[in-house]
């Protein structure tokens, strides 16, 4: 069915089509849209559409329409386009009207003097894959879209081929060098770990950057960039916002010459030619064959990038998740028991985890956010326990990172996005991360030593991040607030330096003697399904709703003056705030999405076992403040 | 769409406009603004002439319309009026400044001489205008438009004269750019003239002379650098505010081209205002054939202004509207201002209103050039958590211009100016830390007691001489720093104990605590009531995910803004007839103090205190006079911040009997003499003991009565000739 595969294989084909039938009625640009919109609509069909995340470029049709799951990392400055312009036939000297839309490159023949000449503006967004991407995150959205019969776009004897040999393939080919390709903690599939051990060695991240940085936020990150030509909506995006784009994919080498002709002799007369710097140029037009441009014909923000759970709310969501409610408190003791063993027999560490999981910066007043549940595990065992509890994160959540707080790297490494007014662009850093991404804060790794300048400030955008969930991206001039909604998790040797909602220190009631292969087998023990139910649980009791009632509301504060009373000291307004966190989370856990009395005083219980906990420990470790 | 002006009537237009706009002056007399510019256009004594077209308005509005809408070519037309009219101007005969006026000269002279030539035009002419022109014609925008931001500039805004703000990003060098290509032939000797217009252009090769033409001679053309015309040239960056850009999008830039008297205007960091014209950049050849699809755009610059800083001329431009004064002036408006800093913190009322009048600011009082400073300091303390560090965010936030730095952070040096090296010249300069940068605003030190001893000393004359004095590496001098300090300290014990002294709790030195205005102890009271309101306040925040409803809405941090700036420009003063109810108050208050025990110092500073406060006072409700309800809220806020300071009545009852008073000074005293005279411990001489009790306002008899009470109790001895007091 040829035919029908039209508006994937040839968009501008419909495009061009509408706009010669509309007359230069401006309706036709919505018409565009819609149609497309429709297209996407139908049952599958947007599965039939090409990935950027899955299929390499240079399997891609260029002008097809293609989907890219991605971050919008920087922001380019509007650029203003022929949105209707009039070409001139050489033999038959007539005059054509054409539509500039969607394009790069014009025909030949131009007229450039033509009264019918429309200026129009456009935006360029820099996009990257989604940052700390989980690997089971990838493989099932590429499987999921490769079960399906793609579109003719790539040849067809590669339909079959799994992913392993995939990425094989991928990285013999000549386009592997844009990348370091580096995966420097290994993920819990051995299978694929071996596949790509080799290439990491091959190319080494110095060569790379020194051609062309791709500026992903993350060190050892992959996949394609791409520069997204939004046409409408434009005030709907914002910096970091996770979007599944749909749009026209276009490589066409020309692109790539114009960065390259630069005659410096014409530098000399012509002193406006140096106004972009080369680079500017490097970072704004680089070649189309590594950094495809795309024109935006409709994009999807991401909830979540869970390809577990269907994404758009649509019926089909609302009765997913009505099927899973009934046994989401099954799946939730299953969890507990299983993080009960990953975090060496402790129950209530378990349960703060589990609820750490499921947090989210659900509103923000003024500076104030709700929501934030940041966990510090402290009395972490040292030698690789830290890098193995990653894993199993890694293992569950569809975003992850773990950042080694070791002096090195907080004395080197860029944490917070940096303006380059050179090349004129957002130098990105590791904290530029989509929403809900796990960030795992490894402090056991830290050690004595002195902290530099740029270490210090790493550090206080840690602890910034931490208690505003915001960052300062450096305008040099000026510094700008990004708010972002990242789950940090501290795991630390006793009390760690950065600030955290709650500390929980570990108390292991089992102590294996090989750790690694206790929580290997630990981890090999669950099944697949197993772990996708806790995938799907994860993510899904963050997306549901929750409000309290007026009678429980009423309880909660009489029992916090009744608190107060017996000793003031023991029960301050921050916790309160933090009771109320953990009193939310602990019932949506349950797939409950009121507060109820009972609720309320489970979360008491458990904040005081917590705070018992600590202090105790605070005796044990003597007078520390 | 304006009305169509032909362009003949336009030009008479503008000459007209230029020899005719007049003002009058004080006298009455006619000034004739453009006239005597022309003249020393003419003279060559200036080189921009700025048309504002505000006085163009005066004659002709419609013009001002059609001028904005498309100002390259008005500015064209009024260069050829300028142009027509600067002979007439002329008074005297004009010295030459530089070759290409030599050349001019020359030219023109040899046009008037040589008749030989056929052709009877005006000799002007005869050169093209850009060569001969030695002025630049500038449009200043009427003072009616709005400055734009630079996202609010669209497509829609080519070819019009738009005003945008931003900082300046980058800026390059000044470059010589060809207005007027000048060749000569190596056969006939004729010069060829060539326009350039576009930013590339095909040099001539051959001779298009008369001459050269007709005798087929090939004559071929070379440059001639000293008859050309250049003109300075700079590309200048700008970008977005960031208050003007949207939450979480990317601050946009533009790009800015100056010419001739524009250029070195702003550097790159400067706050700019710039108006110009918006226009495409024309390319042409491959790269327009290629690239067709797009036009880049600049600003073509008409003025440059440097800003301090937005906000700051934000301020001033726009007066407060009555609407807006009327929200603001209404009854409680003291308590509603208040509130309105920090409506997240929950209560502190008291703090918030001191925080307000530290942002007012009391009146500088310079009587025979002793200067009194104005700004009110204020140091808040307490327990950790009490939400400290959020207030002084939010006045860093609100204040106009402020520095926020902790005192762990920073070392003495970083508050106060460093001398560094230049590592390009060698050459040594002065770099201001927070302190001079918070010059006529508020440095906010957050955990003021982290800060080394030494580092603070640095602060003394700061907080009253409002001065930093420099004396490094050869270079002495003095710098401003009129700022207000805004503290916040931990205790030193983890928590506030009432029992201590300030100075103990704090371990910051008595000369530092006197300096501060108010001393603000916050702290965590069980209070059934104050606790039900607390949580009344979070658990609504949880429920509806917003701040629960107040009887009033928080002022808009804008409107707080313009509303302070408005308050800081009155300079009331303290009526003769309140003198003497100030002085009453004063002397009670030291009677009070040397009475109870007090914490705290009243000294001649607390009386500066309450001048000033009530002068912040004053200045809040914009008057020129301060009443006596000022000088008693001014009272009352010292009183709050003492009681704040004070022990729970309770407790402090409990030990205040005098004996168990005296009891813990000679306590003190003999530890302090362990420490002094290394370790002869636990001896006290009686005169000295005596006298540090009746300072603090004991009776030598109390004095005896503690005396002998321990003595029974067997705490001390008293030796045979009551000279000295031995610890047991």
């Amino acid at each position: 069915m040829p035919s029908s595969h039209d508006w994937i294989n040839k968009p501008l084909g419909v495009v061009e089509a509408m706009f010669a039938q509309s007359n230069s009625n401006p309706e036709w640009e919505a018409k565009v849209l819609e149609y497309f919109k429709g297209q996407l609509k139908e049952k599958e069909s947007h599965s039939w559409v090409p990935s950027l995340n899955d299929v390499p470029l240079h399997y891609l049709k260029p002008n097809s329409l293609v989907k890219f799951r991605c971050l919008v990392q920087d922001m380019f400055d509007p650029e203003f386009y022929m949105g209707v312009y009039e070409t001139v036939d050489p033999s038959t000297k007539a005059n054509v009207l054409r539509c500039g839309k969607y394009k790069d490159v014009t025909e030949c023949g131009v007229d450039l003097n033509s009264r019918n000449t429309v200026t129009a503006e456009r935006q360029t967004f820099y996009c990257v894959p989604i940052p700390g991407e989980s690997p089971w995150a990838k493989e099932i959205s590429f499987l999921s879209a490769a079960r399906v019969v793609p579109s003719t776009s790539y040849v067809p004897s590669r339909q079959k081929r799994s992913y392993e040999e995939d990425d094989d393939d991928m990285d013999t080919q000549p386009q592997k060098q844009r990348e370091p390709h580096t995966e420097p903690h290994g993920n819990g599939d051995s299978k694929r770990q071996e596949t790509e051990a080799p290439s990491s060695q091959t190319t080494t991240p110095s060569d790379c950057s020194s051609h062309l940085d791709l500026n992903f936020p993350l060190p050892g990150e992959r996949g394609p960039a791409c520069l997204v030509k939004v046409y409408e909506g434009l005030d709907s995006f914002k910096l970091n916002d996770t979007l599944e784009i749909y749009g026209i994919l276009s490589v066409n080498p020309v692109l790539t010459v114009l960065g390259e002709e630069k005659d410096p002799s014409l530098l000399l007369l012509n002193p406006t030619e140096s106004m972009e710097t080369p680079e500017e140029q490097r970072a704004h037009d680089p070649p189309a064959s590594l950094v495809p441009r795309l024109h935006m014909l409709y994009a999807r923000p991401l909830q979540h990038n869970n390809p577990l759970l269907p994404s758009a709310p649509t019926e089909d969501q609302s009765a997913f998740v009505s099927s899973f409610l009934v046994e989401m408190a099954s799946v939730r003791a299953e969890l507990l028991a299983y993080l009960t063993h990953v975090l060496l027999g402790d129950g209530l560490a378990a349960e703060y985890l589990l609820l750490h999981l499921i947090s989210d910066v659900y509103t923000r007043r003024d500076v104030l956010p709700l929501g934030k549940f940041t966990l510090n595990l402290s009395g972490c065992p040292l030698n690789s326990y830290t890098e193995r509890l990653y894993q199993i994160v890694q293992q569950l959540v569809p975003c992850s990172y773990r950042l080694s707080m070791s002096l090195h790297t907080m004395n080197s490494m860029r944490l917070v996005p940096k303006k380059d007014y050179v090349a004129n662009r957002l130098v990105s850093g590791a904290l530029q991360l989509a929403r809900n991404t796990s960030l795992f804060l490894d402090e056991t790794q830290l050690e004595q030593g002195q902290l530099d300048s740029s270490g210090v400030r790493n550090i206080t955008a840690l602890g910034n991040l931490i208690s505003w969930q915001k960052v300062d991206y450096d305008f040099s001039y000026h510094q700008m607030e990004f708010p972002c909604n990242i789950n940090v998790l501290v795991t630390s040797e006793g009390r760690s330096l950065l600030p955290s909602d709650c500390q929980v220190p570990l108390q292991p009631q089992v102590t294996p003697p090989n750790m690694e292969e206790y929580l290997t087998t630990i981890h090999m023990a669950q099944f697949t399904s197993q772990i996708n139910k806790f995938r799907v649980y994860l993510s899904l009791a963050r997306t549901l709703d929750y409000s309290i009632s007026d009678e429980v509301t009423k309880a909660v504060e009489d029992d916090f003056v009744d608190m107060r009373k017996d000793d003031p000291q023991s029960v301050t307004a921050e916790d309160l705030h933090r009771m109320l966190v953990v009193a939310r989370l602990l019932s949506l856990s349950l797939g409950q999405t009121t507060l109820s009395r009972d609720g309320w005083m489970r979360a008491k219980h458990i904040d005081m076992l917590r705070r018992s906990r600590t202090e105790q420990q605070k005796s044990l470790n003597g007078n520390e403040p | 769409r304006p009305r169509l002006y032909s362009t003949c009537n336009i030009h008479k237009k503008c000459k007209k406009f230029l020899q005719e706009f007049y003002s009058e002056d004080d006298n009455g007399k006619k000034v004739f603004k453009y006239g005597a510019q022309l003249v020393s256009l003419s003279h060559r004594e200036q080189v921009a002439l700025q048309v504002d077209l505000d006085d163009v308005a005066e004659e002709d509005p419609e013009l001002v319309e059609s001028i904005c809408e498309n100002a390259k070519r008005y500015m064209g037309l009024f260069a050829d009026a300028v142009h027509e009219l600067l002979p007439e101007y002329r008074e005297r005969e004009v010295v030459a400044k530089d070759s290409l006026d030599v050349y001019i000269e020359h030219r023109l002279m040899m046009e008037q001489r040589g008749h030989d030539t056929a052709d009877t035009r005006d000799p002007r002419n005869q050169y093209p205008a850009e060569l001969m022109r030695r002025f630049e014609l500038y449009f200043k925008p009427p003072s009616t438009a709005k400055p734009k931001v630079v996202r609010d500039v669209r497509a829609d805004s080519i070819g019009q004269l738009v005003t945008v703000r931003g900082i300046v990003t980058r800026a390059t060098e000044v470059k010589p750019m060809m207005a007027v290509a000048t060749y000569t032939c190596d056969q006939c000797g004729a010069e060829t003239y060539q326009p350039i217009q576009s930013p590339t252009f095909m040099p001539l090769i051959m001779c298009p002379s008369q001459e050269c033409v007709t005798n087929k001679s090939g004559g071929r053309l070379y440059l001639q650098t000293r008859g050309s015309k250049f003109v300075k040239f700079q590309e200048l960056r700008i970008q977005e505010h960031s208050d003007q850009v949207p939450v979480g999008n990317i601050p946009r830039s533009m790009t800015i081209y100056t010419r001739g008297e524009n250029t070195r205007v702003a550097q790159p960091g400067d706050h700019v205002a710039i108006s110009g014209v918006f226009l495409p950049l024309l390319r042409n050849g491959f790269r327009q054939a290629v690239q067709g699809l797009l036009s880049e755009t600049y600003l073509e610059s008409h003025s440059i202004t440097l800003m301090n800083k937005t906000e700051d001329d934000e301020l001033g431009t726009a007066e407060l509207s009555e609407e807006e004064l009327r929200q603001i002036t209404e009854e409680d408006f003291y308590e509603k201002l208040a509130g309105s800093i920090a409506p997240e913190i929950f209560g502190h009322e008291d703090v918030k209103k001191a925080l307000l009048l530290l942002l007012v600011g009391g009146v500088q009082q310079a009587p025979k050039g002793m200067k009194i400073r104005g700004n009110i300091n204020i140091c808040l303390m307490g327990d950790p958590g009490v939400a400290k560090s959020q207030l002084l965010s939010y006045i860093d936030r609100l204040a106009p211009r402020s520095q926020y730095t902790t005192g762990r952070g920073s070392s003495g040096v970083g508050l106060t100016a460093a001398v560094m090296r230049d590592p390009l010249t060698g050459e040594m300069t002065l770099e201001g830390g927070a302190l001079v940068l918070a010059d006529q605003g508020v440095c906010c030190i957050d955990e003021f007691d982290k800060m080394a001893d030494a580092d603070r000393t640095a602060i003394h004359e700061v907080m009253e001489q409002q001065t930093i004095s420099i004396a490094k590496a050869g270079i002495m001098t003095s710098l401003n720093a009129r700022c207000s300090i805004l503290a916040a300290a931990n205790p030193a014990y983890g928590r506030y104990n009432p029992r201590k002294t300030i100075e103990q709790n704090i371990q910051l030195p008595a000369a530092l605590l006197s300096r501060f205005d108010l001393l603000w102890l916050i702290q965590d009271k069980p209070d059934a009531e104050a606790d039900l309101r607390l949580a009344q306040h979070i658990t609504y925040v949880h429920q509806h995910c917003r701040q629960p409803p107040t009887h009033f809405t928080p002022i808009d941090m804008k409107l707080m803004r313009r509303y302070i700036s408005l308050c800081k420009r009155r300079q009331p003063v303290i009526p003769e007839s309140l003198a003497d109810y100030i002085t009453a108050a004063y002397v009670e208050m030291r009677k009070e103090a040397r009475v109870s025990k007090d914490c705290t110092f009243t000294s001649a500073r607390t009386l500066l205190s309450i001048l000033r406060l009530s002068t912040a006072l004053a200045r809040l409700r914009l008057v020129d006079v301060v009443e006596k309800e000022d000088v008693n809220e001014a009272m009352r806020l010292m009183e709050m911040s003492k009681d704040s300071l004070q022990a729970d009545k309770s407790s402090t009852t409990r030990a205040h009997r005098p004996a168990d008073v005296i009891f813990s000074l000679l306590r003190e005293l003999a530890t302090e003499g362990v420490k002094g005279r290394g370790g002869s411990g636990g001896l006290v001489r009686m005169a000295e003991a005596e006298q540090r009790c009746v300072s603090r306002g004991f009776t030598p008899a109390q004095f005896q009565e503690a005396l002998e009470e321990y003595e029974e109790l067997n705490v001390w001895q008293v030796n045979q000739a009551r000279t000295r007091i031995t610890f047991v």
